[in-house]
């Protein structure tokens, strides 16, 4: 049963990453296209499909809370203000999608809300993995940090590093769904994006190395956790090969599979611990008649939903985006 | 789509009323010292009468200037005609919830739910004759009674949750206990804060927006939704352009 929910809160997050990510850079990018017709192009490439991912982020809280409770606790001491931030940035954008299209004289507020609220979204949730593997100051299964305990130059550099990877993600996606200039801004972006999140990649790398933090003694233990680094070099290659050939449905799922291979690195070296490197997963498990009681709702039939609506979602809106009307 | 709404109104408000007596059933049952917080009941009583309105002095643990009706209290709480009412003093000071906000949001709650009702039915009653669009009185409180479901709403959720004061599990884990050894006054500040500027200046701006499109009034292009309409945008359902058209101002597109 804790595996379950391991496995459940893993996926959780991994989906809410390659989904989320996306429309979320598509915001940032929103102060950089110039013209009217262009952001509504954007908007139009993620209008029907952003709610339905923001669902995401919230089950993976609600799995945390409900079956992870020892976890849930530490984290949201910790990082209770970059939360509160977090929140702010995507309830702003969230607004903004409707309240773009009703305000005239107002309209700047509203982008600015899309931009603003999306770029800080996104840095926040890089900070929190940053201060995450760089190590929370605990004491007895409490967190005992203080409000900024969890800020550091590690968890800056992770946020801007995310940043960057939904960017890329964010580019892709463009690419896939729209035409002409929007679309070929987006590719001229890719091999920029590529190339700085290699350098913060290695950035973040020589910096663990260099604090030794917990983490590389992991890696050196574990030799077989070198699979995933490696199978996100090939998804790398073959990034560069789609968009040399200009083919659109390609770019995303390459760096899709580039940012599972990232998780996959980071997650599973913690194994099997959840807050590294403290609490196990067994330690912060609830007890087994919670999990119980919450497999038996959410884990049976909320979440099985959960993915057909995600997979009818992005296969029903799955073409280009029709000429940019005065709707989207 | 005024009649639409006036029709659902007519069915669902006497609905929920009776979902809302159920809930008050329950309260009743399993959370004694909420419900004696809510009737503004001191002392036990019976049969129970039923105050209408009052300012409850927690300091002489009475009420002042009290209308109240008899007998009621015990049909509303039991339904029989003399069943024995609880009163907060049943209870020790330190399990009492505050009395002011759980009394007067649940007559606050009431008192839009009735407002409602009888506007639904109202409105229902003359549009059946054809007279709706005739009577401006109607149309005007129609349209100034939008902020009732959200004034409503609160107003339940700060009785329901206040009134639950000062447990947090009633009965088993109190507000205090719940706390996280954590959360400093000043955390605690900056999010409230946060919190009511962001809301705030959404509601503000979504109040607005709304208000404009309650201006343009019932238009018969409306009835059906535009093809610009899309179901996961509910705002779209007006077009920018319609509204524009109705109030005679000239779009910027």
């Amino acid at each position: 049963m804790v595996m379950f929910w391991v496995t459940l809160l893993a996926v959780s997050i991994l989906i809410y990453l390659l989904l989320d990510g996306f429309d979320l850079w598509i915001g940032m990018l929103f102060s950089v296209a110039s013209d009217e017709s262009r952001k509504r192009a954007m908007m139009s490439a993620v209008a029907p499909i952003w709610d339905g991912n923001e669902t995401w982020l919230v089950v993976s809280g609600v799995i945390l809370w409900g079956a992870f409770p020892v976890v849930y606790s530490i984290l949201m001491s910790a990082f209770y203000l970059p939360v509160l931030l977090m929140l702010a940035g995507l309830i702003l954008r969230g607004v903004a999608f409707e309240f773009r299209n009703k305000a005239e004289r107002m309209r700047w507020i509203w982008n600015a809300s899309f931009a603003g609220g999306s770029l800080v979204a996104a840095f926040v949730q890089g900070l929190m993995v940053g201060g995450l593997v760089e190590g929370l100051p605990l004491s007895d299964g409490r967190y005992v940090g203080g409000e900024f305990g969890w800020f550091s130059p590690f968890a800056v550099l992770c946020g801007i590093g995310l940043c960057v990877g939904y960017a890329l993600l964010g580019a892709c996606w463009l690419v896939r769904k729209c035409d002409h200039e929007v679309r070929d801004q987006a590719y001229r972006l890719i091999p920029y994006l590529s190339a700085a999140l290699l350098v913060l990649l290695i950035v973040v790398l020589v910096y663990a190395l260099a604090k030794n933090l917990g983490v590389m003694a992991r890696w050196l233990d574990r030799p077989y956790l070198f699979v995933f680094p490696v199978a996100g070099a090939f998804a790398a290659i073959m990034l560069a090969a789609s968009v040399h050939r200009r083919q659109d449905a390609r770019p995303f799922p390459m760096v899709a599979l580039i940012f599972i291979a990232a998780f996959g690195t980071l997650a599973i070296s913690f194994w099997p611990y959840m807050i590294p490197f403290s609490i196990t997963i067994e330690q912060a498990a609830a007890p087994h008649s919670s999990l119980a009681f919450m497999f038996w709702g959410a884990g049976l039939f909320v979440f099985p939903l959960m993915l057909l609506y995600t997979v009818i979602n992005l296969t029903v809106f799955r073409g280009k985006i029709a000429a940019p009307g005065d709707h989207y | 789509m005024l009649r639409m709404g006036l029709y659902l109104a007519a069915v669902l408000v006497p609905a929920q009323i009776y979902f809302g007596h159920l809930n008050g059933d329950y309260v009743h049952q399993y959370q004694p010292a909420k419900f004696a917080a809510i009737e503004g009941r001191w002392h036990d009583e019976q049969p129970a009468s039923e105050v209408l309105l009052a300012l409850p002095d927690e300091a002489t643990e009475s009420n002042r200037y009290s209308i109240s009706i008899p007998v009621l209290g015990s049909l509303i709480g039991s339904m029989s005609l003399n069943s024995k009412e609880f009163g907060l003093t049943d209870f020790p000071p330190q399990d009492r919830p505050p009395v002011l906000i759980p009394f007067f949001g649940f007559r606050i709650m009431v008192g839009c739910g009735l407002a409602m009702l009888a506007l639904a039915w109202v409105g229902t009653y003359l549009s059946r004759g054809g007279r709706l669009e005739r009577n401006r009185l109607v149309l005007w409180l129609t349209f100034l009674s939008f902020p009732l479901p959200f004034i409503a709403t609160l107003t339940g959720w700060f009785t329901a949750e206040v009134g639950r004061q000062p447990w947090t599990v009633y009965g088993v884990l109190r507000t205090a206990d719940a706390m996280t050894p954590f959360l400093t006054t000043r955390a605690a500040t900056i999010s409230l804060i946060v919190f009511c500027a962001i809301y705030s200046f959404i509601f503000a701006f979504g109040i607005f927006y709304i208000y404009r499109l309650l201006r343009a009034g019932p238009v018969g292009r409306l009835v059906l939704p535009p093809s610009a309409a899309i179901p996961t945008r509910p705002l779209s359902v007006v077009h920018a352009t319609s509204v524009a058209d109705a109030l005679q101002i000239p779009t910027r597109e």
